[in-house]
């Protein structure tokens, strides 16, 4: 693995918004986010980040841009595999239980997705609209956006995973809440 | 000074407090705009309720990265924090027109204290996070409580 963007040289992390996200596949060990402009990121991450793309893509699908902010925006690496081909797995938005499709995106001499016409990445499956917006809203409650008032609870501030005074990790992750 | 999102007294007046008087305060709130507050006389004891779920879902003082992003040495290991977003926060004490001499409403506690002095505690303003170490009984000062529950992802 090495870091590289497709139709970019730049290895610096790239902000994908959600605007410019054209579709989301996802594997175990990252997911593939394509752009309007063509372009695709291969993102590793941990098993919450697959949890956080899911919830954008549903909103997204579910024309509801307005409500998936938990995740307005994220980091990512943008990680290409070795050349060859990239197993990867596609998302199918109408079960209830995510649906898990096998397929290879070929890849050229340099290490690029190929994501032209004729093998285009983008998957706009089928997708039961209420489903995806009542999942998108599930994950939304669950995480909130920061400064997002939440009753009985108050003002998101954001995630903390405190550290005592000797730097030593609690080992656990809160939402911090205050007055606004 | 109205900011009623600042810790209140009884009354439910803005408190500008010492930093024991403030903790006192936390500790006896019942209900707080629905939750209790905790029993925190300190950073480390704070962390000793997080570590044993004690502290989860009530009030408290911010610890100096929960308010301004800091560790106790200055570094930066809190991006989310008071200062960050505190336009998120309603109104906050800017001035201290018509104050006492040892009144810095504009400062805000938190529950830090001092590696080598336990008299210091850190407190910052909350409108540019620029902060000092502050005896804990020598001034009076704002106070934003926070509130943690565990994070369900």
């Amino acid at each position: 693995m090495f870091v590289r963007a497709l139709n970019q040289s730049s290895s610096q992390p790239r902000e994908v918004t959600l605007a410019s996200i054209k579709g989301i596949e996802a594997e175990a060990a990252g997911t593939k986010i394509l752009t309007q402009d063509g372009a695709g990121f291969y993102a590793p991450h941990p098993p919450q980040m697959v949890r956080k793309a899911l919830t954008l893509y549903a909103a997204l699908l579910s024309g509801r841009e307005e409500m998936h902010t938990p995740f307005p925006s994220f980091q990512l690496s943008n990680v290409v595999q070795e050349p060859q081909s990239i197993s990867g797995v596609c998302l199918d938005l109408t079960k209830e239980q995510i649906e898990i499709e096998e397929e290879t995106a070929a890849v050229d001499a340099d290490g690029n997705i190929q994501l032209d016409a004729t093998h285009t990445s983008v998957r706009t499956l089928s997708y039961d609209k209420d489903a995806a917006r009542k999942k998108a809203e599930a994950e939304a409650l669950k995480t909130p956006r920061i400064g997002q008032t939440i009753d009985g609870k108050g003002v998101y501030i954001g995630q903390w995973q405190p550290k005592d005074r000797n730097g030593k990790s609690l080992g656990k992750t809160f939402a911090v809440y205050a007055l606004s | 000074m109205p900011s009623p999102e600042d810790l209140t007294d009884a009354s439910g007046q803005k408190l500008v407090a010492t930093f024991q008087d403030s903790a006192k305060r936390m500790t006896g709130l019942r209900s707080w705009h629905g939750h209790d507050g905790g029993d925190f006389a300190n950073d480390a004891a704070l962390y000793r309720g997080l570590a044993d779920g004690s502290a989860i879902g009530k009030w408290f003082i911010p610890t100096r990265d929960l308010l301004v992003g800091t560790d106790l040495d200055g570094n930066t290991v809190q991006n989310d924090n008071l200062v960050a977003h505190k336009d998120k926060l309603g109104e906050i004490t800017t001035s201290r027109e018509r104050c006492g001499s040892y009144e810095y409403p504009t400062y805000y506690w938190t529950l830090s204290v001092h590696r080598d002095n336990s008299i210091l505690v850190w407190c910052a303003r909350l409108a540019d996070g620029g902060g000092v170490w502050y005896g804990r009984d020598d001034v009076r000062q704002s106070c934003r409580p926070v509130r943690v529950e565990v994070l369900t992802i």
